[in-house]
């Protein structure tokens, strides 16, 4: 398990509320509880969402987006997402394009090539079997800093994997294609080591696939016989007729195979034929009716007892896991699973997407990556993983990115040491004592062009343990991010008063914050342009090595400007301005992880 | 109107008009059907048409890891281990317990869907609407599964369709064989389907709980007495992959190798003696009865499993199943297992007056294999998942190149039938598999979402 690190703040995101609720939630999302009505929630009794502890509920601000038709968050559950682009990650080659171009239209997708091609890149980037990094091409003749051409060998610059110490000395004969190249090579590795050409999955698989194409064709073949001939008697019985279809499959199969191979196989009238299938009368002989059973599956393999027993044999010679590739090496090869370390092959490199979101209730577009590629000319990329010839690359900018952080506040928290000497990341690492006051400060910084008002709520103590929270401030205001009004003198002087914190310690603060005290300013830190500090307190409970976890509901309010609406009124044209004001808000649960309590 | 059948301009007239009318009905925006249909449709499909004939997504969703790729593909493009996340939301290393009791299903939905997420956007790289889905299912695994997958699949990937199929009958399809004894060693149960002529027999279905989460605990249990370490489920894992091993029976008393054996455990080298943890945890959890024989039943060890389901099999089916006996599973990848599984059971069914093994099971079989070893083989399988690629694409081609015209519909039902996992089809452009659940359906109708496919209730499939 990964270590939490602390203090960790996530944003509860409601869309799996109750699971079975998303068929509701897409017809009409405002009137389900997948999306808290926040005047509803702000007046009644707070009550916590119980899907408040899973994990796949909670996400950092940074993962989010905010659909601005719906006015809810939007996690990666509760939008649709579509593939408008694959390219590659190591020369940034784009593989498939978005074709449509409006932003509103539904993505066409042109993928190129098929089956392994699509999801591969097919250029020059392969990587190391060994540490999964790309590998660079060296040729053996070229010297020092000229172009690589000829043959070529693959080296890694991290684990310096080298594809000559393979045992079959792995090297490519042309410095383009290698993917192709390689999967030639993942073929007929195998074979010279096993000396067993069918055993090889892509040409077992091939030759499965045409032994069904053939019993297809030959069964399609035998249904139009039988439509001619006169309809079945019922002497013809079921089990006849699954014989006489063996019959007339063999049949045709001889007929196509033509005369040589029948000159070497055993030899099959249709009496042995017939007596392997029937109780029908003829000689039946044991020898027959095994060849028939083969016949009919005739592609059956049998498991080659030798080879697998000198392979447990050498496996139980092993003295140490060195030489066996580790699980996920073993996983990571598409094409051939490896069993030995020196059987590993390089790796062809997997594309990566670019993806466009959709907000799941109002198929609102939240996200959409800019597709126009830019066109680079190979010269100005680096030589060794890029095709001659001009190519397109992969942009990185979007067209719509509706992102959270741009639409809710930013929290950010901070520990408060109350003694002088202690370190702000004491408790932290030593952990919380019980039945101590601990205080932090909640900065929250407001996006908006609008001034907001902030109300926060908590449980007095949290759900799980009952440690003590005290929000000084429950209901604050702050100003609008407003770009020209620069700020740098106000967040200066909160730096120096967190440095003061540090120094002197929270009890100056304290005694400042008490001179304040019924003021409107009680409990707040310090506030800025766009941002506003508040004090809350954490005392934690005698419940050792348990987990401090603060549920915090977010309510935000604020007034936004809207076109008025001239056609449905008019008389409101008259005073003054295009903008009617209109009253929004919006709310979120958060999870404050503050630590441990100590064991 | 009615006489106009024959005349092609004023057929075509006619179709114009009613498509029109239907683009008109749909694009309406004040009728309350309309938006039901929008937002239970796909959304916003490019084109159906190519949805229908783009080759399906298969999954082979195991307890510990899925294999997912496209179909006509040799082997699935990812096989991803079921462990934790780097974000930390994972904390199993199973998607289920064999107890349906115990799985919470609404973290089996957030588990899966974090994991397909990533098999369809980092593997597949496919939008999760854009093609039907094909699951792998083991004959015993529940409905409730069965119906949060397709749950997981509908709800958050939009998927067209999804079909289950039996995945003992793609592991024979793999191997190329009509009649076949499939042993699929995994790792809540091994289960052994017998397959004759194509139809999974059901009835004779047995399974047993010593299976890989068996081995794990006995080779946990191993590493942990000799170097006084708890080795960690990745540790154990790889150890398993990569160490062990199974010989012939006769090499047992014979093995010499007391050599020592290096381990990692957290940081430190251990040496530990080869042949009791690499070695007497597999016979142990795989092979060797419990003391008395008295094994509950569903803890019997595979040779024996294999001899009681040949048992519960009619006289003429048996003995062809003999000699198609297909290994798959995880556990089957160990060296020499395979082999040492094939050799207990002609040791149970072939009568051998020099050793004694098995008299309480000779009883039963001694009339139709006397003397007669060579008949019980194995044979090679690709595994389920590229059985269900291979009969998937070539259904697919058939159908898409023309074929399904008056005398291949029979042939394809003639296969389907035979199959029993097999595929049916309404038009030649797009093609249906039988026992499809339709998305549409699913979401809307909750009893079409209970009734889900059941091969365990013959009266569904006949």
């Amino acid at each position: 398990m990964t270590a939490t690190r602390y203090p960790s703040l996530r944003i509860h995101c409601p869309c799996a509320e109750p699971v079975t609720d998303s068929q509701g939630a897409e017809l009409d999302p405002a009137s389900t509880p997948a999306s808290p009505d926040p005047t509803a929630e702000a007046t009644t009794r707070l009550e916590l969402p119980p899907s408040l502890e899973s994990p796949f509920a909670l996400h950092a601000l940074n993962n989010l987006y905010f659909c601005d038709v719906c006015m809810v968050l939007r996690c990666e559950r509760c939008v649709v997402e579509e593939v408008v682009q694959t390219y590659c990650p190591a020369c940034l080659h784009v593989y498939s394009a978005d074709t449509t171009g409006g932003a509103n239209e539904p993505s066409k997708v042109t993928r190129k090539g098929r089956g392994y091609d699509a999801v591969f890149c097919t250029r020059n980037c392969l990587q190391c079997p060994s540490c999964f990094t790309n590998l660079v091409m060296f040729s053996p003749s070229a010297s020092e800093g000229s172009e690589v051409s000829g043959t070529v060998y693959l080296q890694c610059p991290h684990c310096s994997w080298d594809s000559r110490r393979c045992p079959r000395n792995l090297t490519f004969s042309k410095h383009w294609s290698l993917y192709q190249q390689l999967r030639k090579i993942s073929v007929s590795a195998i074979e010279d080591d096993y000396a067993d050409i069918s055993d090889t999955p892509t040409t077992r698989f091939s030759a499965l696939s045409a032994f069904y194409q053939q019993l297809y064709e030959s069964l399609d073949a035998e249904e139009e016989e039988s439509e001619d001939s006169a309809p079945p008697s019922p002497l013809f019985s079921k089990r006849a007729n699954r014989s006489l279809e063996t019959i007339r499959f063999l049949k045709s199969h001889y007929s196509k195979q033509g005369g040589s191979s029948s000159a070497s196989s055993p030899a099959v009238t249709p009496a042995s034929v017939l007596s392997a299938f029937g109780r029908a009368g003829g000689v039946s002989s044991q020898k027959a009716r095994e060849y028939a059973e083969r016949e009919k599956e005739r592609c059956v393999e049998y498991i080659d007892e030798e080879t697998e027993g000198e392979e447990a044999l050498r496996v139980r010679g092993i003295s140490s896991l060195d030489g066996t590739p580790t699980v996920s090496q073993q996983l990571a090869n598409p094409f051939v699973r490896p069993t030995r370390s020196s059987d590993l092959l390089p790796l062809p490199t997997r594309l990566r997407t670019r993806r466009a979101k959709r907000c799941r209730a109002c198929r609102h577009i939240l996200v959409r990556p800019d597709v126009s590629s830019r066109k680079v000319s190979s010269s100005s990329s680096s030589t060794s993983s890029t095709a001659t010839g001009s190519a397109s690359t992969v942009a990185t900018a979007f067209r719509i990115n509706l992102l959270s952080k741009n639409y809710i506040p930013t929290l950010r928290l901070t520990y408060l040491p109350s003694t002088p000497p202690a370190p702000a990341s004491a408790p932290y690492q030593a952990g919380f004592i019980p039945h101590i006051t601990y205080t932090f400060a909640l900065t929250l910084f407001n996006p908006l062009y609008e001034p907001i008002k902030i109300t926060l709520a908590s449980p007095p103590r949290t759900p799980k343990h009952s440690h003590l929270i005290t929000f000084l401030t429950p209901t604050f205001e702050i100003g609008p991010n407003i770009e020209d009004d620069w700020d740098l003198h106000a967040l200066a002087s909160l730096r120096t008063k967190f440095a003061d914190l540090k120094i002197s310690g929270m009890a100056n603060i304290s005694a400042s914050l008490e001179s304040g005290r019924g003021g409107p300013n009680l409990g707040i830190l310090d506030r800025g342009r766009n941002w506003t500090s508040v004090i809350f307190e954490v005392v934690p409970a005698n419940a050792r090595n348990s987990e401090i976890v603060v549920p915090l509901f977010v309510s935000v309010a604020y007034e936004a400007e809207v076109e008025k609406d001239f056609t449905a009124g008019g008389q409101s044209a008259a005073d003054g301005g295009l903008f009617d004001k209109e009253r929004r808000e919006m709310a979120f649960w958060s999870v404050l992880r503050i630590g441990r309590v100590i064991s | 109107m009615a006489s106009s059948s024959g005349d092609a301009g004023t057929s075509e007239l006619m179709r114009d008009i009613a498509m029109l009318r239907r683009q008109l009905s749909s694009s309406s925006p004040s009728t309350p059907g309309a938006l039901a249909s929008f937002a239970s449709s796909p959304l916003l499909s490019p084109s159906t048409r190519q949805q229908y004939t783009d080759p399906p997504v298969i999954l082979d969703i195991g307890a510990r890891g899925i294999r997912a790729g496209i179909a006509g593909l040799e082997r699935p493009v990812c096989e991803l281990p079921i462990g934790p996340d780097p974000r930390g939301r994972i904390k199993t290393h199973v998607l289920w317990d064999v107890d349906m009791r115990n799985t919470e299903m609404e973290d089996f939905h957030d588990i899966l869907q974090a994991i397909l997420r990533d098999v369809y956007y980092k593997y597949l790289l496919l939008d999760g609407k854009s093609r039907k889905v094909v699951i792998l299912e083991n004959p015993m695994m529940t409905l409730q599964l069965k119906k949060a997958i397709a749950f997981v699949l509908f709800n958050y990937f939009q998927s067209i369709s999804v079909t289950y199929m039996l995945s003992p009958v793609c592991s024979m399809l793999a191997a190329g064989a009509r009649t076949a004894l499939v042993v699929d060693i995994g790792w809540h149960e091994t289960t052994v389907t017998p397959i004759y002529d194509y139809k999974p027999l059901l009835f004779a279905v047995k399974s047993t709980l010593r299976a890989g989460e068996q081995l794990h605990d006995l080779v946990s249990g191993a590493l942990k007495g000799f170097t006084d370490v708890l080795p960690s489920f990745d540790e154990v894992e790889e150890f398993i992959a990569r160490a062990m091993y199974c010989t012939r029976i006769d090499e047992i008393t014979s093995s010499t190798s007391q050599q020592a054996f290096a381990i990692t455990l957290s940081g430190n080298t251990y040496y530990v003696p080869s042949s009791e943890t690499r070695y007497s945890p597999l016979v142990q959890c795989f092979i060797q009865r419990a003391a008395d024989n008295a094994d509950d039943i569903d803890c019997f060890p595979i040779p024996d499993l294999i001899v009681s389901c040949l048992s519960g099999l009619g006289v003429d089916t048996r003995a062809s199943m003999l000699s198609r006996i297909v290994f798959v599973g995880g556990c089957s990848n160990i060296p020499g297992l395979k082999l040492r599984i094939l050799e207990e059971v002609r040791n149970c069914l072939v009568y051998d007056a020099n050793s004694g093994h098995s008299i309480e099971l000779q009883k039963n079989f001694r009339p139709w294999t006397i003397g007669d070893r060579s008949r019980i083989k194995g044979i090679t399988s690709l595994g389920a998942w590229s059985g269900a690629s291979l009969y998937i694409s070539r259904e697919r081609d058939y159908l898409l190149n023309g074929g399904g015209g008056g005398a291949g519909q029979r042939a394809i039902r003639r296969i389907r039938v035979e199959t029993a996992s097999g595929i049916s089809h309404t038009t030649s452009s797009s093609f249906r598999i039988l026992g499809e659940v339709e998305r549409d359906k699913f979401l809307q109708d909750e009893i079409y979402a209970d009734n889900i496919f059941d091969w365990t209730v013959p009266t569904k499939y006949a």
